[in-house]
């Protein structure tokens, strides 16, 4: 078990440093990727298609034209030992020539969904059918590199989508909308403080898992939301379904953006955009 | 003449008699503070010159004093001198009388040069080293970091000569015991007053102690003294206890000691963390502590001496830890929400021991008990639940002046039950630098056994007139866990090169097991082999101080470590007949420590100095590829101690200072969407070294001597000229910026005891 008591007290006693923040949009981050199926059925043999979209923001970057490479294989395991690196890559053509032009976002303060790729998974029973059948129920992951470069900024991202032999799928999360409610003012000067939170279509699915034994556990998702934002604050940045965060305005126009995640792979995207005061 | 000469003689007499005509008065000495009743001790009372002795219960009586004001002397070496006029009639009531000792703080010798130790590779600190060592707070592990051999950490946990912390084993009377520190490096789980002593055991150490591929440290608990009640009560900046001790009965024979310690830390953590919170950004907020990180340990003991060859005494032990908190960090998606930590054990030692005659004996001795680890971590739970059994036992005899051997059994049984619903990552091993949240949810649930097994025999062959000993032992274990048995051989020779040097050399074959989550197929590798090592030491002693009590002692030694099937994380698939599964870990690492030591002790009198430097080089590779430092790889090791006694104060320092420790370092991140979270892109492994490491601690004591007891106050204030002495580095949360992070700059400690 990792030494997490001792690294307990230091943090409890000490300054952090000045890191910049998480959730503060700016330079080129990617928020999201949505696929249409988070899930893919590991019983079929013919190949699938799967249309991803991820969602970009780069404010302070402006308009430019990245080159985007998209290469897909069946997990080789994200951790610093393999780098992330497919021994049996497959390459996706992105359209426009695999290019993202982020002119095309410059109304929306350049924040938002990119150019959808279609990935083709072939014969997903047959990538399945060399694993132990607990890997198979459970799924094993094929994921979907990005790699976005402009000069000398570059992103990657990773989105891992398992193949599973469930009976039931998993499906994104929804999202309704953002709602701001506005608190009465305090006899200040200060911004006014606003509930933030999301209304969802959806809900918390129950799904399934097997465990070594075989046995088979039935467990229900947990949601947890995270908050993107150009300026003012959002406290806390990141919660859970039911919860709620204060948002913290300031006269300039903004850009909210809400992610939820199922912890499965599905994911939502909503972003607003807020006129300045 | 005759006649008025008579008369003469007889008013004389009659004169004398009615002189000497007196009171009776009894009395005991005692030593002042300890209240220990002094033997031998001579009373003159003048202007008579009357003179009476103590008997070996510090009792005396004069049948006959004069009536009226006399003056008492008392002279006793190594006490001040005692002089005071008492005026007394018939009926007094008895006198006490407290002698007070020259120097409370006197440290205790330690006699070498005649060599009689069972292990050479064995070092013993005495309860008085580990209590008053600056740095330590009067833990006893924590002050053998002081020894040469044992790399420098922040937390308690022992890394000897260039191994990793988990390849040391901790013991309390021998027997194993879950955890050794509270919250997993704080300090001991056994109040520091209730031990007697720490055996620190390193390269090359014998047949009677296994399971561990670089060393021992081991836990000797005190035995209660029984010329009377005796007592402790301590409270100091994290915690407070005490402890009972003394007799049963009207004799020696029957005694007990009871002791326990409560802290209440958490309470300052969590001021702490209050503070930190109010002042942090939503990037690196501090945990709150909904209820306040507290430990407690206890311990009982009784011991039975009634026969005069066969000996019992039953050991209780037990300790828990209880963190309950909130956290909402940003950066994580695993430790969001609540966190539940609480960690328990209870021990039941009995011990018999039976001496058939001066050199033939039989100790044998158990343990019993049960072991509780709960960690849940915002939706997350892992929890370890384990009934523990162990068995050691040793037959000993003398044969002849030149022969002696040992056998002997350690054996340990474990039942446990696992309980698993947590990110896979938290078994990747301590070396894993990719989030939790990244890694897999693992759901398990465990059940099984663990025994295993170990028998061994040593050997002592005394030659040429006691200047050649040769210790050829053999070790056997058996770990069920593997499946398999392991023959281990052992042994040195200790060459006496004149009355105050000696030489020697100790080889050894060592295996350790793996953990049971590490073989489990649901979060290890079933396959993985115990990994192995093989010990050389040679070492050389010389005592210079003739026969004194004052003068130097050096210590100098080499040593050379080679270690193979190592455990590495993998993450190949492997094929079995149920498919590819993870193959998690292999045995494909080895690696190799070579270093020296110095230690150079000096005592004068009142001041102490001691000079410690250790020397390591410590490599690691996985198969066919190029080694690389490993994290222990402390260049250099400089450790002085020294210390003044005076008139009841004792100040002490310590300075230290170690190369920088390697890391890998970190060069950039890759965002991996279903976690939220970055994955670090690491450069070559352990590449980079952390800041040099020093840091100077001051200890001052002092005492207060009342007749029955004494009162000690002490200020311990580790790292005074507040050095950053950096533990790690942080990194923003997509590894594009970092920054070292540093231990708390400043940690005085300070305490008040009572003891009677």
């Amino acid at each position: 078990m990792r030494n997490f008591f001792l690294l307990l007290l230091i943090a409890s006693a000490c300054n952090a440093p000045d890191f910049k923040d998480f959730s503060q949009l700016g330079e080129l981050r990617i928020m999201g990727i949505v696929a249409d199926t988070p899930e893919i059925d590991g019983t079929r043999s013919d190949d699938v298609q799967v249309v991803l979209t991820p969602y970009l923001s780069h404010i302070s970057g402006g308009a430019r034209k990245f080159t985007v490479v998209v290469v897909s294989c069946l997990d080789p395991s994200l951790s610093q030992e393999t780098n992330q690196g497919c021994l049996d890559p497959k390459f996706a053509a992105y359209p426009n020539g695999n290019t993202f032009d982020t002119q095309v976002l410059a109304e929306d303060n350049f924040t938002g969904a990119m150019d959808a790729v279609t990935i083709t998974i072939v014969n997903p029973a047959a990538q399945l059918a060399a694993f132990s059948p607990q890997q198979r129920y459970n799924g094993v992951n094929y994921v979907v590199i990005f790699r976005l470069e402009h000069g000398a900024t570059n992103l990657t991202a990773v989105k891992a989508i398992p193949i599973s032999e469930r009976k039931t799928l998993n499906r994104n999360p929804e999202i309704k909308d953002i709602t701001l409610v506005q608190q009465a003012a305090a006899k200040t000067l200060a911004p006014l403080n606003v509930d933030v939170s999301f209304t969802d279509a959806g809900g918390e699915e129950s799904y399934t898992e097997m465990s070594a034994d075989g046995s088979i556990d039935r467990l229900t998702e947990s949601y947890f939301i995270t908050w993107f934002y150009y300026t003012g604050k959002i406290k806390p940045r990141r919660i859970l379904l039911g919860q709620s965060s204060k948002y913290q305005p300031t006269p300039r126009k903004n850009t909210l953006v809400a992610v939820v995640r199922d912890r499965r792979g599905g994911t939502a995207v909503k972003v607003r955009q807020l006129p300045g005061s | 003449m005759r006649l008025s000469l008579c008369w003469k003689v007889i008013s004389l007499l009659l004169a004398t008699s009615t002189a000497f005509a007196g009171v009776r008065i009894s009395g005991t000495v005692f030593e002042k503070g300890t209240a220990k009743p002094l033997p031998l001790v001579n009373i003159f009372v003048l202007p008579e010159a009357l003179q009476t002795t103590t008997n070996e219960a510090g009792e005396f009586v004069f049948a006959d004093l004069p009536e009226g004001e006399r003056e008492w002397i008392i002279n006793v070496t190594g006490y001040k001198r005692f002089k005071e006029k008492f005026t007394y009639q018939k009926n007094h009531e008895a006198v006490k009388i407290y002698l007070e000792k020259i120097s409370y703080t006197k440290f205790e010798t330690t006699v070498v040069g005649k060599l009689d130790k069972r292990d050479p590779a064995k070092k013993t600190l005495q309860q008085k080293e580990f209590l008053q060592v600056p740095g330590a707070g009067g833990d006893p592990v924590r002050a053998v970091e002081n020894l040469p051999g044992v790399g420098q950490s922040f937390d308690a946990n022992v890394a000897i000569q260039g191994s990793p912390p988990e390849d040391t084993k901790y013991l309390i009377e021998g027997h194993e015991l879950p955890f050794m520190f509270h919250f997993f490096g704080l300090n001991t789980v056994a109040v520091p007053e209730t031990v007697k002593s720490v055996d620190f055991l390193s390269a090359g150490y014998g047949a009677e102690f296994g399971r561990a591929a670089s060393g021992i440290i081991n836990l000797n608990l005190r035995r209660p003294r029984t010329d009377r009640l005796h007592g402790m009560a301590f409270v100091d900046f994290t915690a407070s206890g005490g402890y009972l001790e003394g007799k049963i009965g009207k004799t020696a024979s029957r005694n007990f000691f009871v002791g326990g310690r409560y802290s209440y830390l958490g309470e300052v953590l969590k001021i702490g963390a209050d503070i930190a919170r109010k002042n942090s950004d939503d990037d690196n907020v501090p945990p709150a502590f909904s209820t306040a990180p507290t430990y407690y340990d206890f311990n009982l003991s009784y011991h039975d001496d009634r026969h005069e060859r066969f000996k019992f005494s039953f050991i209780t032990l037990a300790a828990k830890d209880k963190v309950v908190g909130t956290t909402s960090d940003a950066k994580s998606t695993i430790f969001s929400g609540t966190i539940f930590g609480e960690f328990e054990f209870f021990r039941l030692i009995p011990k018999l021991s039976y001496q058939f005659n001066p050199d033939e004996k039989l100790e044998t001795s158990w343990a019993a008990g049960i072991d509780w680890q709960r960690f849940r971590p915002g939706r997350q739970k892992l929890n370890f639940t384990s009934q523990h059994y162990s068995w050691r036992s040793e037959y000993r005899k003398k044969f002849t002046p030149h022969y002696e051997w040992a056998v002997g059994t350690d054996f340990v049984y474990e039942r446990f039950h696992n309980e698993v619903r947590a990110a896979e990552g938290f078994f990747s091993g301590d070396d894993a630098l990719t989030p939790l949240a990244a890694t897999k949810l693992l759901i398990t649930e465990d059940t099984g056994d663990d025994l295993r097994q170990g028998y061994y025999l040593s050997n002592r062959i005394t030659l040429i007139e006691d200047k050649l000993i040769l210790t050829p032992n053999l070790r056997y274990d058996y770990f069920g866990s593997h499946a398999q048995g392991y023959l281990q051989p052992r042994g040195g020779v200790i060459y006496r090169i004149n009355a105050a040097a000696n030489a020697y050399f100790n080889s050894g074959l060592y295996y350790q097991p793996e953990q049971p989550f590490n073989l489990s197929k649901h979060t290890g590798n079933p396959k993985l082999e115990p990994s192995k090592s093989v010990h050389y030491a040679l070492k050389y002693e010389h005592d210079f101080r003739q026969g004194s009590e004052d003068g130097i002692v050096v210590t100098s030694g080499l040593f050379y470590k080679d270690m193979r099937d190592l455990k590495l994380r993998s993450n190949a698939q492997i094929k079995t007949k149920n498919g590819l599964v993870p193959e998690r870990f292999t045995n494909d690492g080895q690696g190799n420590v070579r270093g020296a030591e110095l230690l150079l002790k000096y005592k004068q009198s009142r001041a102490h100095l001691n000079v410690g430097y250790t020397y390591t080089r410590s490599r690691r590779r996985a198969q066919d590829d190029k080694d690389y430092p490993s994290p222990q790889d402390q260049t250099h090791n400089l450790n002085l101690s020294a210390s003044y006694a005076w008139n009841n104060y004792i100040l002490a320092s310590r300075f230290r200072y170690v190369t920088g420790t390697p890391y890998t370092p970190i060069l950039g991140g890759i965002y991996f969407e279903n976690a939220d979270t970055y994955v670090p892109v690491s450069g070559a492994k352990f590449a980079e070294r952390n800041q040099d490491f020093w840091q100077l601690d001051v200890r001052l004591d002092r005492r207060w001597i009342f007749n029955t007891w004494i009162l000690s106050l002490y200020l311990d204030v580790q790292n005074v000229t507040l050095r950053d002495n950096q533990v790690g580095t942080a990194y923003s949360f997509d590894y594009s910026q970092s920054e070292p992070t540093y231990f708390i700059p400043i940690l005085p400690t300070f305490g008040i005891k009572g003891e009677f």
